[in-house]
């Protein structure tokens, strides 16, 4: 049921290179499985699960190398006919870029996401002007965030007394004038060559207004991390991509906007947000709507006629949520998201209006049937989860965006008087 | 949801340093052929939306596209050899096996080149046989113009015949023309095969652009005396109109993939369903041991456009000539670009023709090869296929996505039932030893 003896934690975090030698598995008594990263070239190509139900808690280098080739041969090839026809001779320059964490009292998961972004930081020193590093401090209620930025030198610090993420993004416009702005989760870190590649893909597309990447688990310590992640979690694979205005081929095209990235991870053109009217503050509210204003910025850069490019290499690790019922409120949000979306673009965007009503309604469908089968116990999802999101839709199909525009206006009062 | 016509062709060759595409207002849209050097490695479709797409941009593209292409050529031995025989059923199905093979673009331009330093050990002439298209004909020798001043020998057969075609053809002097005045493209490649004094027949359709450099690569096949028949790639010219459109890609003209194949006894043997020879390629860019032709008695003059209609005068002969222990051999480095026709009822036309000529040359196949496989196809598995075509088409219907040929393709069937008693006609028969006094002057 629900592959409970698969899904055990804890798993631990392994990162292959396809260029290196493989070296056997060997799984402490505790420990229920791995969790592998695979690169090419410090690429990221794929990423392999190693539960320990189905090859044991000691694995063999043979069969590790086996099923890797397997699993990610083929994507490891891809990867090398492409870096063979790019043939690059020299490292992109480092962009003109402000990277902004947007955080709100947690100085701890602060301290570990500004530890990876100062070392990338340094990292480039040689190839271009340093990169400039901000963290917006959401409505905080004690000074623990900006004591922790004071211990980063070159790390500039910014207060947004408003609560909700979307008015912390939006100072964050405010506070800089680089051509470019990347925003990163406090309860992440970027991969180690994250700025290389981001040079890369904005010297190979300058014309795109976004640029986004996959998201992949810090650590895989409780339940509700494993069971997240295998459920698909963030996951939108490891192919590049530029989507632009249409997409052929498909009619859902750019309703369905949470294809395109996620917001832990999302780099943009600064004019580009500037032009298109900052992120929708009515959205990623804080309970009782938190998410939603990545997707809508994607969806609105894509209809504004800028593409939006997904790069493999700008890969995040991030810490899932801990306990099952933040993972149950998670998924409520997602669906309350989507729904509110649809919604709202219905309204917003009436070009768009039969995507939007078609994505809803195969949304809700492929929702039900996987209610249907967890109930049954397939999946990694638990009936309550699929139930949550289900909820959550059917709340943000209710006028909650109206609901959350009206909260967000009587805060802006309080806060801003 | 495909978009609408016209789409421009694009072609990019990731050998050479890549530049940024762009794409004229009036396309809409974009079918963009990866090559490497000459071979077609795989092919892209592009929004006019998307545009431009950047140099840097294209590796992406491009890998994600090419996947195991590249790197399935090390079948191809050492490249100075033919490739392994491929089984039967089997053509498409290559390069799962390939999944884990080693490779650099290095060895694979190096396998490319190697195959292109094989010698070339017999001589050429190329044969264009046309009919009333004297436009298409004109841009067809100046595309061959090299061979042409070359010295190679080039001999039109004129099937109209008419003035215009006889005006166009003299305008290069060193042009043999000859008229076949009883119409069909059969009895027009017999008179060229019959006026050709070289080793080896190069055919080309009045509406084919050769690329230049085409012809070598066919040639450098026939140092095994065992091989007959040599195809080559054959991808649009343009893709101008739905026609055009619905042409390559409802009917699925022309490109057999991007491996050298090689089709011999394996290939005939072990199926109930009539040998596939449809997928060794295509007549349009096809090239004959002269000998063999002679030997096997000459393309059927029964069948193919002209004569009985539609298609099935080349493949009818590649599978007499595989019955007859002789081989065939699909070579992808030599490419020609096939004009499709414009007209939306050309195409049906041609999808009509399709279903008529490959059910007749099953007839033929079947009255002289006996091979049960091809009555197999002939009364169960093709009728078998139009029908499941025509049980979808309500719900293709109701998508708003009707099968525009289906029509087309079943009345096709339907018609060359009338020529079942081809099945059953067993007279040996020698389409070059006939006396051809109506065909063939100079």
């Amino acid at each position: 049921m629900w592959e409970r003896e698969r899904l055990k934690p804890p798993y631990v975090m392994l990162d292959q290179e396809a260029t290196s030698p493989v070296t056997a598995i060997e799984m402490a008594p505790e420990v229920n499985g791995a969790h592998m990263i695979v690169r090419y070239k410090g690429h990221p190509v794929g990423r392999i699960w190693f539960p320990r139900y189905d090859y044991g808690g000691s694995i063999p280098a043979a069969v590790v190398e086996d099923v890797i080739r397997k699993q990610a041969g083929w994507a490891i090839d891809q990867m090398k006919v492409q870096l063979a026809l790019e043939n690059r001779t020299r490292p992109a320059p480092t962009p003109d870029l402000t990277v902004v964490v947007c955080t709100r009292n947690r100085a701890d998961l602060l301290r570990r996401c500004l530890d990876s972004l100062v070392a990338m930081r340094d990292a480039r020193l040689d190839l271009g002007p340093a990169i400039d590093l901000l963290v917006v401090d959401n409505a905080p209620p004690d000074d623990s965030t900006r004591i922790a930025v004071g211990e980063f030198p070159g790390v500039r610090y910014a207060m947004e007394p408003v609560p909700g993420l979307d008015f912390g993004r939006n100072r964050a416009i405010a506070s800089t004038d680089r051509a470019w702005l990347a925003y990163v989760d406090d309860d992440a870190i970027v991969d180690r060559h994250w700025l290389d590649r981001l040079s890369e893909e904005i010297e190979r597309c300058p014309d795109a207004g976004c640029f986004t990447g996959p998201i992949l688990p810090m650590m895989l310590e409780t339940e509700a991390q494993l069971r997240f992640e295998w459920a698909g979690g963030f996951g939108k694979g490891f192919f590049w991509m530029r989507y632009s205005a249409k997409s052929w081929g498909n009619s859902l095209y750019p309703a369905a906007a949470g294809d395109f990235g996620t917001g832990a991870c999302m780099v943009y053109a600064t004019d580009a947000l500037k032009r298109l009217g900052l992120f929708d503050e009515a959205l990623d509210t804080g309970a009782p709507l938190p998410g939603g204003g990545d997707i809508d910025m994607f969806y609105r850069i894509i209809r504004g006629g800028t593409s939006l490019v997904y790069s493999p290499g700008l890969m995040v690790l991030h810490e899932h949520r801990r306990d099952i019922k933040g993972l149950r409120k998670q998924y409520g949000s997602w669906g309350k998201s989507i729904l509110v979306l649809v919604r709202k673009n219905e309204k917003s965007d009436p070009e768009m209006k039969r995507a939007n009503r078609r994505l809803a309604h195969m949304y809700i469908k492929g929702l039900l049937r996987q209610l249907a089968g967890s109930l049954l116990g397939r999946g990694q999802r638990y009936p309550s989860f699929v139930l949550a999101e289900l909820v959550g839709a059917a709340v943000g199909s209710a006028g909650e965006y109206g609901r959350s525009q009206k909260r967000v206006a009587e805060r802006v009062r309080r806060f801003r008087q | 949801m495909t978009p609408n016509s016209p789409w421009k062709v694009i072609h990019v060759d990731l050998s050479k340093t890549l530049t940024a595409l762009t794409i004229e207002d009036q396309f809409k849209a974009a079918f963009v052929v990866y090559r490497f050097d000459a071979l077609v490695l795989g092919y892209d479709y592009v929004l006019a939306e998307e545009f431009p797409l950047a140099a840097a941009e294209l590796p992406n593209r491009a890998a994600a596209i090419l996947q195991g292409n590249l790197h399935s050529w090390n079948l191809v031995s050492t490249g100075k050899e033919l490739p392994a025989p491929t089984p039967r059923r089997d053509s498409y199905s290559l390069r799962k096996s390939l999944a884990n093979a080693p490779l650099s673009i290095e060895t694979f331009a190096a396998r490319i080149a190697e195959r292109n330093k094989r010698p070339i050990e017999v001589t050429a002439s190329i044969v264009i046989c046309t009919r009333r298209r004297a436009q298409d004909l004109a841009k067809c020798l100046d595309s061959i113009a090299q061979e042409i001043a070359a010295g190679t020998e080039v001999i039109v057969v004129d099937n109209g015949p008419d003035a215009e075609t006889e005006v166009a053809v003299r305008a290069h002097p060193t042009v043999k023309y000859v008229v076949a005045p009883i119409a069909g493209l059969s009895r027009a490649r017999n008179v060229g095969v019959k006026f050709s004094t070289k080793d080896v027949v190069v055919f080309v359709d009045d509406d084919v652009r050769p690329e230049p450099g085409w012809i070598e690569p066919l040639l450098r096949n026939f140092t095994d005396p065992k091989v007959a028949v040599v195809c080559g790639m054959v991808l649009p010219d343009t893709l101008d109109t739905a026609g055009q459109i619905g042409f390559q890609f409802d009917l699925g003209f022309g490109g057999m993939g991007h491996l050298p194949l090689r089709f011999d006894r394996d290939f005939i043997e072990g199926g109930w369903t009539g040998v596939p020879v449809w997928s060794i390629g295509a007549g349009a860019n096809m090239a004959v041991r002269r000998q063999s032709v002679v030997d096997l008695g000459g393309f059927d003059e029964r069948l193919g456009p002209g004569a009985l209609g539609g298609c099935g005068d080349d493949s009818e002969f590649w599978h007499r000539a595989l019955f007859a222990g002789f081989e065939a051999v699909y070579e992808p480095l030599s490419v020609v670009r096939h004009q499709h026709r414009r007209e939306m009822k050309d195409l049906k036309r041609q999808a009509y023709g399709y279903s008529f000529g490959h059910s007749v040359a099953l007839m033929a196949q079947y009255a002289r090869g006996r091979d049960k496989g091809d009555l197999a196809r002939l009364l169960g598995t093709f009728p078998l296929w139009l029908l499941r075509r025509l049980l979808r088409q309500p719900l293709r219907a109701f998508r708003g996505n009707p099968d525009i040929l289906l029509a087309d393709w079943i009345s096709g069937y339907v018609k060359s039932l009338r020529h079942l008693g081809l099945v059953f006609d067993r007279s040996p028969r020698d389409w070059l030893a006939k006396d051809q006094s109506a065909n063939g002057k100079r």
